[in-house]
């Protein structure tokens, strides 16, 4: 039995050693491989997917590959957070501030007719599947608040008044959760440091909602365009609407002032949802 | 004097020529008569599980051949110290070693590969071909016969993996490619390929008509 348990552990022993040595000839561990550590230890580690890739480390093998990406698909948690923040920054080379996040904004003003009673399931899902919704404008906020439930951060509140959904972009972490949640896709996250909001969300000049169908939709009058002395506005020929330079804006409002359907709203702005 | 010295190396030549065809005898052995899928149904689930492309499949054949020869060797070397009661363990440790160095090297050297292998490749360790060479062929034979013998059961691994990852990648993407080149493109597949060749079900589906060809052109032959 003694000779069967040294035989044993002698060979274990010996086999150890071969892997030992075999590991020792390979090459060590690869830079990229290195600098993908670097970063994961910079992240949250938390892995809430939020970001896009199924966790943190698969997070940081894209962005070792990528550092731009940060800008599209940003860590909402980091952002929050300056040491992280600031520590991500150097492991990927460059230089990073908050205000590369992102922010949902919901693109609808609220103030779309309804097409009538509607008795069915509170749910902006269940509406949308239903009549495609219960406003006139196909690109309406329906006011069900599916997006308030999904928001981890509580940021949407639903503005009784008006029945749409307001998203406070101080809470707003930009997670993107309420994004995919809106069966109308209206909600879209901008940059953090956008200054501008237009309030409407149609997606092509065939069907703009028009003054029947909504109070306050763009009605493509190029107004803003127009108002602009900045060239900070650039005009979209295909959908018509109007398109931010956020670096030329100068917040000087002419935009918001010239609109004439006030779909135009400052960013900071958009708690109080003012129509003049 | 010079008689004696002519038959001895007459003898010791029949005895290398002898063992010479004993050992092309055992290779060619494991090819197609004791082919490891094919006839001996060993090693089903790598099979399945990695033949989805030619790349993997001849990744993994090559994988299977470093160890089944690495464990071959050793086992038929230590075949004579290794007490009856442990040799189970004995095979496993020498094999998880082979593994272990073969895992190492691919991540060092072949990371695509490595990836997309996955969980295969360490678990070749417990794969049922390399086991039962060890147990049926290396733990009694010399370790001469016991090349032959891997080399051969390792080249018929590869043959049958190659047939299915063939049929599998070709009806499944409709193209064929091996290491990034593109060797062949069918016109109206690749557009709409039959996905369930890519498919595990698919896997099993090849296998099993593989199988029923083969005994009915008879290059198997039923009990």
């Amino acid at each position: 039995m003694l000779v069967v348990i040294v035989i044993l552990t002698a060979i274990g022993v010996v086999c150890g050693i071969i892997i030992y040595v075999v590991n020792r000839v390979l090459p060590p561990e690869d830079e990229a491989l290195k600098k993908t550590e670097e970063i994961s230890n910079c992240l949250p580690g938390m892995n809430c997917g939020a970001c896009g890739y199924p966790g943190c480390f698969a997070y940081a093998q894209a962005l070792a590959k990528n550092p731009e990406l940060i800008s599209e698909s940003t860590c909402a948690t980091v952002l929050q957070n300056q040491e992280m923040l600031e520590g991500l920054g150097s492991a990927l080379g460059i230089k990073l501030n908050p205000s590369i996040g992102k922010k949902a904004l919901v693109y609808c003003t609220g103030d779309t007719r309804v097409l009538g009673d509607y008795s069915g399931a509170k749910s902006c899902k269940a509406a949308s599947r239903y009549v495609g919704g219960t406003k006139k404008c196909p690109y309406g906020c329906l006011g069900f608040g599916d997006c308030v439930e999904v928001c981890p951060e509580g940021a949407i509140h639903m503005d009784k008044e008006r029945n749409i959904a307001v998203i406070d972009p101080e809470k707003c972490n930009g997670c993107g959760l309420c994004v995919k949640e809106c069966p109308k896709n209206i909600i879209k996250l901008v940059p953090a440091n956008t200054k501008i909001a237009f309030l409407c969300s149609y997606d092509s000049l065939k069907d703009i909602p028009g003054r029947e169908k909504c109070d306050r939709g763009c009605i493509h009058c190029r107004k803003c365009y127009k108002a602009c002395e900045y060239e900070a506005i650039v005009w979209n020929k295909e959908k018509a609407i109007p398109e931010f330079d956020i670096e030329k804006c100068t917040l000087c409002g002419a935009c918001v002032k010239a609109c004439p359907q006030n779909t135009l709203t400052e960013f900071s702005n958009i708690l109080r949802k003012v129509p003049v | 004097m010079e008689c004696k010295e002519e038959s001895r190396s007459l003898a010791s030549e029949t005895k290398t020529r002898k063992s010479m065809s004993s050992f092309w005898k055992e290779f060619l052995k494991g090819i197609v008569v004791s082919n490891p899928v094919f006839i001996l149904v060993l090693g089903l689930c790598p099979t399945l599980a990695v033949s989805s492309s030619l790349d993997n499949a001849l990744g993994m054949s090559a994988g299977v051949i470093f160890v089944l020869l690495g464990s071959n060797i050793i086992i038929a070397l230590i075949r004579n110290a290794t007490p009856n009661l442990v040799r189970i363990p004995v095979f496993i440790v020498v094999i998880a070693t082979f593994v272990t160095i073969l895992t190492l090297s691919f991540e060092a050297y072949l990371p695509p590969l490595y990836e997309s292998l996955g969980i295969y490749l360490p678990l070749i360790v417990v794969n049922c071909i390399i086991l039962g060479r060890a147990e049926v062929f290396a733990s009694k034979n010399p370790v001469l016969l016991s090349i032959a013998d891997a080399l051969g059961i390792g080249l018929g691994f590869t043959l049958a993996l190659f047939i299915i990852s063939f049929i599998r990648e070709l009806f499944g993407t409709g193209t064929l490619s091996i290491f990034g080149r593109e060797l062949l493109k069918l016109p109206v597949l690749s557009e709409h390929p039959l996905t369930i060749f890519i498919l595990p079900s698919g896997a099993f589906l090849v296998i099993g008509f593989l199988l029923a060809l083969f005994r009915w052109t008879g290059v198997i032959k039923g009990e």
